[in-house]
């Protein structure tokens, strides 16, 4: 099978730090979701960032393969990939003006202006249609169950609103690629299986996700794949009722619990 | 002692009757600073946004620069300003001192600094993350930049606002390089409100003087009013 995503001996170090990775090797399947599981520390949000091309490697190489990235370019490739942090980061603006972020960077500036004017027309109630990036962005809020939230601002939400903004952002843009760093980590259980249920959607969209989790459960019930990284390295990968099945190797077992795997 | 209800009631009576000294001189005051205002802020923006955004040697003594020049007393301004333009400086020859020009040039160099400290640090106080996350969604070089100075706005705004206070309220740089100028038929050339106070209290025109004062104080007072009324809306 051809892979979206091919990573050969991946190393990377931060400038005055040990080394974060040791040599990853890793294939995404188009359509697949990947979760990568670990300690903490283990060089997770690592490697996605430097796969996310935030980071250069310091070895290795990585490949993507997107269908529809319009050229090789560096910018073009991260156009076709998203991401959502450990913690959500949002700006200093509207809900609305947040999920629609993603797409105003992609949209050349005449664009850009005539979705401004929509607005500022629809404010003084002049019957405009919806332009196409608005109608992205009320899709992408409606898959996160916000809605009603457009004109709020995001220093007004709570946490678990906040992650379900940061993922809509991700989505409108509705990448080939997307990452999502402990996406539900301190959400409640409904709010983490929203996020879920999001995900599975998009995923069914075709969407490839590589998700970094410590919740097996939630590894469980999304991945197809997963892969143990300890210590920058990979010690154990494959299809997800495999790797958690008893018996299990020795690093799987004591990161999971005993218990967990039965 | 005038009382200060005498004074209120005389500047009230200058602003409502138009007074053609006021008017004059507070056209002065706002065209010299606004003029400095609109040539420091992009000029100012920038050199924040590559302090505080690009990487290159020299960048913390330039820095360090722009904290040394917030200090800078006006009067020291006025005097080097007034040494380059006088007649035997190296800018003699275009005949600028003792005119508007000369003033703005004068209150460019004083707010600069200023402005460019108030809007680096608010740079610098952005979130490391709202860069990765503008990286993370697709944004180019450029653009991420701009979403950075972009969540800065409010701080660039507090640092346009505290500018043109200074400018507007500082006296000893452009009394030294505008020479304070009122033309015979009673109308400013080159005083500003400041520079009017002084004078007015010179000559033992305390009224007048406070009226002046008032009327200075209502300009940035109402301006801060403004900046914060845009803060407080929150999303622009
Ligand atoms: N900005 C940084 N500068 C220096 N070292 C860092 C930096 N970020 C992370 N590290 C180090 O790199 C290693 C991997 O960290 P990373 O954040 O990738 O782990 P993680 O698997 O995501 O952990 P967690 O489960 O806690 O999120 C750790 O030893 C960490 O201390
Ligand atoms: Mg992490």
């Amino acid at each position: 099978m051809s892979s979206i995503l091919s990573v050969r001996g991946l190393r990377f170090a931060y400038p005055g730090g040990a080394e974060a990775l040791r040599g990853v090797d890793l294939e995404l399947h188009p359509g697949e979701v990947f979760a990568v599981v670990g300690p903490n520390g283990a060089g997770k949000t690592t490697l996605f960032r430097v796969l996310n091309m935030f980071y250069r490697p310091s070895a290795g190489r990585v490949e993507y393969r997107f269908r529809t990235a319009r050229d090789g370019s560096q910018l073009s490739l991260r156009r076709r990939m998203a991401m959502v942090f450990q913690d959500p980061v949002l700006l200093n603006a509207s809900v609305w003006e947040n999920v629609a972020y993603g797409l105003f960077l992609r949209e050349p500036l005449p664009g850009r202006l005539r979705v401004r004017l929509h607005r500022l027309g629809r404010k003084f109630h002049l019957p405009l249609p919806a332009t196409e990036l608005e109608a992205r962005v009320e899709r992408a809020l409606g898959e996160v169950g916000l809605s009603g939230f457009t004109s709020k601002h995001a220093r007004a939400l709570s946490r678990g609103e906040a992650q379900r903004v940061a993922l809509a952002r991700a989505l409108a843009v509705e990448p080939e690629l997307l990452f999502l760093d402990e996406p539900t980590a301190n959400l409640d259980p409904p709010s983490a299986l929203l996020i879920e249920e999001v995900i599975r959607r998009a995923n069914r969209r075709g969407t490839t996700v590589l998700l970094a989790s410590h919740n097996i459960g939630q590894v469980r019930r999304l991945a197809d794949r997963a892969a143990l990284l300890v210590e920058g390295r990979i010690v154990d990968s494959g299809p997800v009722e495999e790797l958690f099945q008893a018996p299990a190797s020795g690093f799987i077992k004591e990161f999971v619990g005993e218990e967990l795997l039965s | 002692m005038p009382s200060l209800l005498s004074a209120v009631s005389q500047a009230f009576s200058m602003i409502v009757s138009l007074d053609s000294y006021l008017l004059s001189v507070v056209g002065v005051s706002l065209r010299v600073s606004g003029m400095a205002l609109v040539i420091s802020v992009p000029l100012s923006a920038l050199v924040a946004a590559l302090l505080g955004l690009a990487r290159f040697p020299g960048r913390n003594l330039l820095r360090t620069l722009v904290n040394t020049g917030m200090g800078v007393p006006s009067v020291i301004v006025g005097l080097v300003v007034l040494l380059l333009l006088s007649r035997s400086g190296p800018f003699g020859g275009l005949g600028l001192l003792w005119t508007p020009t000369a003033m703005v040039i004068s209150q460019c160099v004083l707010i600069t600094p200023l402005i460019t400290g108030v809007m680096l640090s608010a740079l610098v106080g952005v979130d490391r993350a709202i860069s990765e996350a503008a990286h993370a969604l697709g944004a180019s070089r450029l653009q991420r930049v701009l979403t950075v100075i972009r969540e800065a706005r409010f701080g660039f705004l507090t640092a346009v606002i505290a500018g043109f206070g200074r400018a507007i309220s500082e006296v000893g740089s452009v009394l030294l390089v505008g020479g304070n100028i009122v033309f015979p038929h009673g109308v400013s050339y080159t005083r500003t409100l400041t520079t009017a106070i002084v004078v007015e209290t010179r000559k033992g025109q305390f009224e007048t003087a406070l009226a002046l004062g008032i009327v200075l104080i209502v300009i940035v007072l109402s301006l801060n009013l403004l900046a914060s009324r845009l803060q407080r809306r929150g999303s622009w």
